[in-house]
């Protein structure tokens, strides 16, 4: 658990945050130019600040004390490459691991697990200059748990790579975070990566916080509060959901979802009984009959929330959040278990659709966005 | 062999040289690389002074300050029991100041390029200012050491005002091969200036060929030094 309490100017930069990190992926999210950065630096004590700063009950930084970087055992990957040039991956994994080791210092982690684990063996006796810009991001990730870090800062660690690359990196980190218990920091402002990644989200603007939460809750919020131009881009809604059964003569997962069954198509089982699924909501049509013969196969029952008029590049769209639970029956309870679907204003008109109706919602395709499904 | 003696004298002079600046640029070059201080445009003057100024108006100065009458001069033969002025020691501190920048600037050349990423990285990797230092910008900076190093070397063998005025031409004292030469011509004496001047110029040229080959290649390739 890493908390702090901290300010700091840079610039024309004020930096004020105060807030709690618990174990597992944290996404930090922001427009550039927010402070994402600077904030890492700060938490890692590579940029002075003001306040506090506590991790796993060591104090890092108080009135009248500071404990520089190498004391606080950060892992940290930085946003430019900083593998070091003169030593072989191997060198470089063992730069860490070494000095943690002499120092006593360890959270189970072995190196020939961190190899294994990222895929290094082939690469340990080539020099940083000779590697690819994925391989040199997974190494520059793996060479940060070799230092048994306390906690794992990653600044945009896939930045620069195309979407092939993050997608064989991805994997890697999810079961990292997933199996060590440390609080991780992850700088990004790709939804996606996010969506896929993070258990809980910090949102930043102007170098102070403006939301944090369960992932899901808060894209949600965003989303609906990111105005006509949809600057956070494709909105929609993330689910979580538990694995039924799959079936694999048709490739398909059964899931549960809020106590109702979709069925998601999927190449291989998934590895894990958690899964979070992503909703688009131009991919949800709204009907208030049940529908009949048709090849969509995940129609979910609900009620609606809320209405709302889209402008912009959506001009003549409607949101319309739709409530799963419906016991509910229409009442926003706050929960994580919301759609939302866009829709003509027309259509909106003609159905007479309003607050506290139940409407049968009708899913064109889901994306499953835990790596492994 | 009045050569043998000369060519000895100036290899040693510049040896001791170099390795005394290695020594004292490292960390001046480190801090005008890294500093923000007001105070660095003035340091970084000050450092690049011998570069413009006259051979003849550092040695007069430099003369001046190994006086007995003056702290430095007085304390050193308080110490030694000998004047510094026209003595080796005293040609030893002359090129000390004379080849700083032949030393400082490549230095901080090399520590700007490298920047503070590879030290934040090993602090981030439990390594202490120090251990970082050592095991990251040292060996990052072996280029910009190599050069610093050929530079102020060769620099110093090619010392000439500055000898004449604070060494004078003590054979085996303070007669290094540029003053040789200035007396085999002015003796008439051509053979030796031919042999010692053709010497120098290609020793020059051999150090500043090996520089050049040696930051090609490893410029193109981080050569593997048995790393595991």
């Amino acid at each position: 658990m890493l908390s702090l309490d901290i300010q700091a100017q840079t610039g024309d930069l004020t930096l004020n945050v105060a807030t709690s990190i618990g174990d597992g992926v944290t996404a930090l999210f922001g427009p550039s130019g927010c402070g994402k950065t600077t904030l890492l630096r700060a938490i890692a004590g590579l940029m002075p600040s003001e306040g506090t700063i506590r991790c796993n009950n060591v104090v890092w930084q108080s009135t009248g004390t500071f404990m520089p970087l190498h004391q606080r055992r950060v892992g940290y990957v930085f946003q430019d490459d900083r593998l070091f040039p003169h030593l072989t991956v191997a060198g470089n994994l063992q730069y860490g691991f070494r000095r943690a080791k002499a120092a006593g210092l360890s959270i189970g982690l072995e190196l020939q697990e961190v190899v294994a684990r990222f895929d290094l063996e082939p690469l340990l006796q080539r020099y940083p200059n000779t590697l690819s810009g994925g391989e040199s991001r997974r190494v520059n990730i793996a060479r940060s748990l070799c230092s048994q870090p306390q906690l794992l800062l990653l600044d945009e660690p896939l930045t620069g790579l195309d979407a092939q690359r993050k997608a064989d990196i991805i994997p890697y980190l999810a079961t990292v975070a997933k199996d060590l218990s440390i609080p991780t920091v992850y700088v990004s402002h790709i939804n996606d990566e996010i969506a896929q990644l993070c258990d809980n989200m910090l949102v930043m603007t102007a170098g102070t916080l403006i939301d944090e939460g369960p992932t899901g809750e808060v894209l949600g919020r965003l989303w609906r509060a990111s105005g006509p131009d949809q600057s956070y881009g494709d909105p929609g809604s993330l689910l979580e959901a538990s694995v039924m059964h799959f079936d694999e003569a048709n490739a398909m997962v059964h899931l549960n979802v809020a106590g109702q069954e979709l069925q998601v198509i999927s190449p291989t089982e998934p590895q894990t009984q958690d899964l979070r699924l992503f909703l688009a909501a131009a991919d949800v049509a709204l009907s208030l009959d049940q529908p009949g013969r048709m090849s969509i196969r995940n129609v979910l029952t609900g009620a609606i929330v809320g209405i709302r008029q889209l402008t912009g590049a959506k001009i003549g769209l409607v949101a319309i959040d739709i409530d799963l639970d419906a016991e509910n029956h229409g009442q926003d309870k706050g929960n994580d278990h919301k759609i939302v679907a866009h829709i003509s204003a027309a259509a909106c008109n003609d159905l007479g659709l309003a607050q506290g109706m139940p409407v049968y919602a009708l899913i064109k395709s889901a994306k499953l966005t835990t790596p492994f499904a | 062999m009045t050569e043998i003696s000369a060519i000895w004298l100036t290899l040693k002079l510049a040896a001791i040289t170099t390795a005394v600046l290695l020594v004292l640029a490292t960390p001046l070059a480190w801090w005008l690389a890294h500093s923000s201080s007001r105070v660095r445009p003035l340091i970084e003057a000050l450092t690049a002074m011998p570069l413009v100024m006259p051979p003849t108006v550092l040695g007069f100065y430099l003369l001046v300050f190994f006086s007995p009458d003056n702290a430095l001069g007085g304390s050193w033969l308080a110490l030694t029991g000998t004047t510094l002025a026209f003595s080796f020691y005293g040609l030893v501190f002359a090129s000390l100041i004379y080849s700083l920048p032949f030393m400082v600037q490549p230095l901080t050349a090399a520590f700007t390029q490298l920047g503070r990423g590879p030290m934040e990285a090993a602090a981030s990797l439990g390594a202490s200012p120090m251990d970082a230092w050592l095991t990251t910008i040292l060996p990052m900076a072996r280029n910009g050491y190599l050069t610093a190093g050929v530079l102020t070397f060769a620099h110093t063998v090619g010392e000439f005002g500055i000898v004449l005025m604070v060494g004078g031409n003590l054979a085996g004292e303070t007669r290094v091969i540029s003053i040789a030469i200035y007396e085999s011509v002015e003796t008439l004496n051509y053979q030796e200036a031919y042999i010692l001047s053709g010497g120098l110029m290609a020793f020059s040229f051999v150090v500043l060929l090996g520089v050049y080959q040696f930051n090609r290649q490893f410029a193109m390739s981080l050569t593997p030094r048995g790393m595991r």
